[in-house]
């Protein structure tokens, strides 16, 4: 079945939508949903809702979901065109549409990137389901790719500054080391750098790493690197696509002042069973997908794990083959469908990084459960209730059998409840509310005397404990050419006892402290947080836009180093600390050509960061009970202009993107209260992302990355102290290491098989840094030990060319 | 407390790093002021108080320090003061060779430094610093040699007494300093053992060459202040090499002299513990 409609009456429209014949909803019920209505319309004074009771006499609802038609997963952000009417909507992030239109005829048009579109001819008489499912484009198959209507979205949408990747477009851009990573996808993207080389941390518009919050299927992901970063979490079997906002997030979201990563992960094929997996140069990966009730519960699951460490078993030397190095994920997801209006899901995420040896020891990871219940109350109102929790934590000592052995543990774990309406009142009104809440349990750390002559006893930092929680509502309302967004978040942190808080004096020295009782509401901050975005459509293929946002972020990261190590602790606002405030203004030009077969975007932003961190020269964030003394804080801002152009469709598809900006602080006590340059102010940074189809079976890839180098700080003199040379230091980040520039190719093979249908296999060539580039690191000074009071640079860079090979199948 | 925790970071780097290479370049750098540097110190009854005036120099100079001589330096404690004497065969060393002077602990003493001419527009420099008690207790040592990483591994015993306290770690071999040198250098706070008896902490690490079966090994253990405790901690920071996963960003070590010198002036009281280092057996010889 490609698409099945289901007419209801309308008057007993929002009784009869469930997939279900003959089911017929109570009574009760039905005054309960019509109550809930009105409820809502009275909560939020909307004009818009009161039309909609008046107008319901001669405007119908079209509602249904879109999804894949081979897999059966629900396709967020799909489109709808009504092609007569010349307007639309989208699909919410569950595949979820409904549309008012006028009683008539018409043509709908559904579409989604990488899918070929769906026209639907309907004469709407009445209130009306379609569940429609679209087919992916599979250059395999050698089908003519077809541009998709959606390509449209980025002009029409009041949402800017946002970008949605599929996995099947990452797996074509040439990879490091053979593993497919998002997040190093989300790197070529305008207004987005990679912290230090190889590093999957990323500074989105001259933010830090921990300003970016990274939901894994609604989950916080508070550390998204294996092997100090070099990889991502995330497994590329095990997820659907990617969504980026750089500031501009939906009102729904918030706690963070740079971006929202928002990464899906697959649902499970609820038609046939399948398999997928690889076998690459660090790590083989196997996934499994079906249905457990064919086209009503489905189930994924899927695992990766890196194998350095078993070849090191194959070494002469006994202590080399006793050391331990590996990463591992295991993801899953399960879904049910009740009936139409109801659907659960679960998903789950558990990864850990393993170092040890006879001698150290130190292992850290994420583990995150979702539970989702999606619930439409009729076809106007949708909700979605999520349960989460989510943990990361790292454990370091040394082995249990030392006498002096000790372990060090530290954790944060999440516990969140959500609760989200998407309210489609008429074809010009979108509503969006719901109100979040995230209790946080900060462990900093204890370090605990484990062995028979441990030197430690114990040293516990105080635990920290907060309530995060917000209440949200945002219009999408169209009106002629315009379109305007306009949102408000109210967002609410408190801290809770127990906890003991630091006094400090005018020199950060402590005075004093006070212990709070366990449950105490000790600290309150209330962030009032607009959403605006308009957007005026010039003509079909052409808009600007604007957008002003306002953040606040509540919890942050400890971290001084450019790229951050999993030691990096999280801790909270509190009496001590105030929550960082971001504000971003933003413009921006869309403009498609050739039917959307090309994109341009250009946007030009300025961002103001209120109470910004940095942390005092020579900081201590390891292990510190004082350290809220070793932060400072002033202003941060940043400004530049992003521009774009994509081709999406025939043999050659890819983009060129480049970035001028510019990311500074100001704060009173670091380098004499001048402004200086933040470890992500690059200015120019531009990325090229080509992918060629030569024949059906080949595809070849390549990319090429420019940036300005990164600053640093260096010296201007020396002097000697205790017989050492001693270096004095210029200005916090004056000078400039080389510029950055790297080009990676890929040649990606599909094999001819006996049976192609059944089972397909792909070989992956990659070139990292194809050219050799000697791209800097770090560089140090040194004093030269052969030439007394002799000194010297040295450059340290990471890798030359990587070639790798990776062996992928899917069946 | 930073140190063990460094030790773990250098065993995480060797994992990180195992694809990194290096090379030396070329790098044009602005010069910098002129300025003082002051290190000074002053010791108990058993050795000779010292300070060392010298000036900054270019980053690649690649020539000893400049010294700063015929400098008038005065030591003040109380109503006393006593007048250092610059060396005769090293320029800008001044000695403390007055039997009158002693520390006294938990007392503040005074530097006073007159140039010649000025160095940063300034001729006068002041600084001045506390002598902590004494409260090393220290009941024994262990010395044991790592092979892994081919080192000598030196294991203090004894009580800590409750209450902050910070402590500088050197060592003699045969009566002569081998820790001159600020990496080899071994400053620790009490922080996780306070109040407790250490039992086996590491205080020194030092190169298999640096001693052997049958020398004389003296562990020099001093009380020093907060202050200087956190000037040794950033120039260890300052002298190791730095990467982008651990580092925080490079930045000027603090300094206890004013108008603008750098260096420190410290003074603190010492305990030394001698032992001969004996081959255990089935030890080689080392």
């Amino acid at each position: 079945m490609n698409w099945d409609i289901k007419t209801i009456s309308k008057y007993n429209g929002s009784l009869s939508r469930d997939n279900v014949p003959g089911k017929i909803m109570t009574g009760k019920k039905h005054l309960l949903h019509r109550l809930c209505f009105l409820l809502l319309a009275v909560l939020f004074l909307n004009p818009a809702g009161h039309r909609l009771l008046a107008q319901k006499a001669v405007h119908l609802t079209i509602s249904g979901h879109i999804r894949d038609k081979n897999s059966g997963e629900l396709l967020s952000g799909a489109t709808l065109f009504v092609s007569e009417l010349k307007t639309g909507t989208a699909s919410n992030s569950y595949g979820f549409f409904s549309l008012t239109l006028p009683r008539g005829n018409y043509h709908l048009v559904f579409s989604y990137v990488g899918y070929q579109s769906r026209t639907i001819a309907i004469g709407l008489r009445h209130d009306t389901l379609i569940n429609t499912d679209l087919s992916a484009i599979s250059s395999r198959l050698g089908e003519v790719e077809i541009k998709s209507a959606s390509a449209h979205e980025n002009i029409r949408l009041p949402q800017m500054s946002v970008s949605k990747m599929n996995m099947k477009n990452i797996a074509e851009i040439p990879s490091f080391m053979g593993e497919v990573d998002l997040v190093k996808a989300l790197q070529l993207l305008p207004g987005v750098k990679f912290v230090a080389e190889g590093s999957s941390g990323m500074s989105v518009r001259g933010g830090g790493p921990d300003q970016n919050l990274i939901l894994l299927d609604e989950a916080t992901v508070y550390n998204a690197g294996h092997l100090m970063g070099f990889f991502s979490v995330f497994n590329p079997d095990a997820v659907q696509s990617v969504k980026l906002y750089k500031g501009d997030m939906p009102a729904a979201y918030g706690g963070r002042l740079s971006s929202l990563v928002q990464v899906r992960m697959k649902e499970g094929n609820n038609k046939t069973f399948h398999g997928q997996g690889g076998i690459g140069l660090v790590s083989s990966r196997l996934m499994f997908e079906g249905p457990i009730v064919k086209n009503k519960a489905s189930f994924m699951v899927s695992g990766r794990r890196t194998y350095a460490d078993l070849f090191l078993k194959l070494s002469h030397d006994e202590k080399l083959r006793q050391n331990r190095l590996y990463f591992y994920d295991l993801n899953t997801k399960l879904n049910f469908s009740l009936n139409g209006n109801n659907h659960f899901y679960f998903s789950g995420y558990f990864g850990k990084d393993v170092f040890k040896n006879d001698f150290f020891g130190m292992n850290w990871g994420n583990a995150t459960g979702t539970f989702r219940w999606n619930h439409i109350f009729n076809e106007k109102l949708f909700s979605n209730i999520s349960v989460i929790v989510n943990r990361f934590n790292y454990n370091l000592g040394l082995a249990a059998d030392n006498p002096r052995a000790f372990l060090w543990q530290s954790a944060l774990t999440d516990f969140t409840l959500k609760d989200n309406f998407d309210w489609f009142i008429n074809p010009n009104n979108k509503l969006n509310f719901g109100f979040s809440v995230v209790y946080h349990d900060f462990f900093p750390g204890k370090i605990t005397g484990t062995g028979k002559e441990a030197v430690i006893d114990e040293y516990r930092l105080p635990d920290n404990y907060a309530l995060e929680s917000a209440f949200y509502v945002s219009n999408e309302q169209k009106t002629g050419k315009l379109t305007l967004k306009y949102g408000l978040r109210i967002s609410f942190f408190n801290n809770l006892g127990p906890a003991t808080i630091f006094h400090y004096d005018a020199n950060f020295n402590v005075t004093d402290s006070t212990v709070y009782v366990a449950k105490k509401v000790f600290n309150t901050y209330v962030g009032i947080e607009p959403r605006l975005g308009i957007v005026f459509r010039i003509n079909k293929s052409s808009s600007v836009k604007a957008s002003y946002a306002r953040n606040y972020q509540y919890v942050q990261q400890a971290q001084n180093s450019t790229a951050g190590n999993p030691m990096d602790i999280w801790f909270p606002a509190n009496p001590n600390i105030k929550p960082q405030v971001g504000d971003q203004v933003a413009v921006g030009y869309y403009q498609d050509f050739k039917q959307g077969t090309y994109t341009f975007s250009g946007e030009l932003y300025y961002k103001w960061v209120h109470n910004a961190i940095d942390f005092k020269d020579h900081a201590d964030l390891l292990l510190n009970k004082y350290l809220d003394g070793e932060l400072r804080t002033g202003r941060g801002y940043s400004y530049g202009i992003e521009l774009m152009l994509k081709k999406t469709a025939g043999k050659l598809t890819g983009w060129a993107s480049y970035t001028y900006s510019r990311s500074m602080r100001a704060i009173p006590e670091i380098n004499l209260g001048e402004a200086y340059p933040s470890p992500y102010d690059r200015p120019n940074d531009f990325s090229l992302t080509l992918s060629y189809r030569l024949s059906t079976a080949v595809r070849l890839s390549m990319s090429w990355v420019y940036l300005t180098g990164q600053p640093v700080t260096f010296p201007v003199s020396r002097f000697q102290y205790s017989h050492t040379i001693v270096p004095v230091y210029s200005g916090r980040n004056s000078y400039r290491m080389a510029d950055y520039h790297r080009l990676d190719l890929a040649v990606i093979w599909d094999l001819p098989g006996k049976r192609p249908k059944k089972w397909h296999n792909q070989l992956n060539f990659s070139i990292y840094n194809a050219y050799n580039r000697k791209n800097p690191w770090v560089i140090n000074f040194q004093n030269n030990p052969e030439v007394p009071n002799a000194t010297y640079a040295e450059m340290t860079y990471l890798f030359g060319i990587v070639p790798t090979v990776t062996y992928n199948f899917k069946f | 407390m930073k140190n063990p925790i460094k030790n773990i970071t250098f065993i995480l780097m060797a994992a990180a790093l195992a694809f990194s290479c290096t090379k030396r370049v070329d790098i044009p750098l602005k010069p910098g002021d002129e300025k003082l540097v002051v290190e000074g110190y002053l010791f108990g009854s058993d050795s000779v108080s010292w300070v060392k005036l010298s000036k900054t120099s270019g980053y690649f100079s690649n020539e000893p320090p400049p010294p700063v001589s015929r400098a008038t330096v005065m030591v003040g404690h109380k109503t006393q003061q006593w007048a250092l004497k610059e060396s005769a065969t090293q320029p800008g060393l001044y000695f403390l060779k007055d039997t009158s002077f002693h520390l006294v602990a938990s007392d503040t003493f005074n530097l006073k430094i007159r140039l010649q001419h000025p160095i940063g527009k300034h001729t006068v420099y002041n600084s001045r610093t506390v002598v902590p008690p004494l409260h090393v207790r220290i009941d024994s040592l262990q010395i044991e040699y790592a092979p892994d990483f081919k080192k000598w591994m030196v294991r203090y015993f004894g009580q800590d007494l409750p209450g902050k306290d910070y402590y500088l770690f050197n060592s003699l071999v045969n009566g002569k300093i081998v820790t001159d040198s600020i990496l080899q250098k071994v400053v620790r706070q009490d922080i996780y053992f306070d109040g407790r008896y250490v039992s086996g902490a590491v205080v020194q690490v030092l190169d298999e060459r640096m001693m052997k079966v049958g020398d004389y090994y003296t562990l020099l253990a001093s009380n020093i202040t907060a202050e200087y405790y956190n000037y040794m901690v950033a120039l260890q920071d300052e002298v190791g090499k730095k990467n982008p996963l651990f580092s925080g960003p490079p930045a000027n070590v603090p300094s206890n002299i004013n108008n603008g010198a750098l260096g420190f002036f410290t003074a603190f009281l010492t305990a030394a513990y001698r032992v001969k280092l004996e081959k255990k057996q089935g030890q080689p010889d080392r």
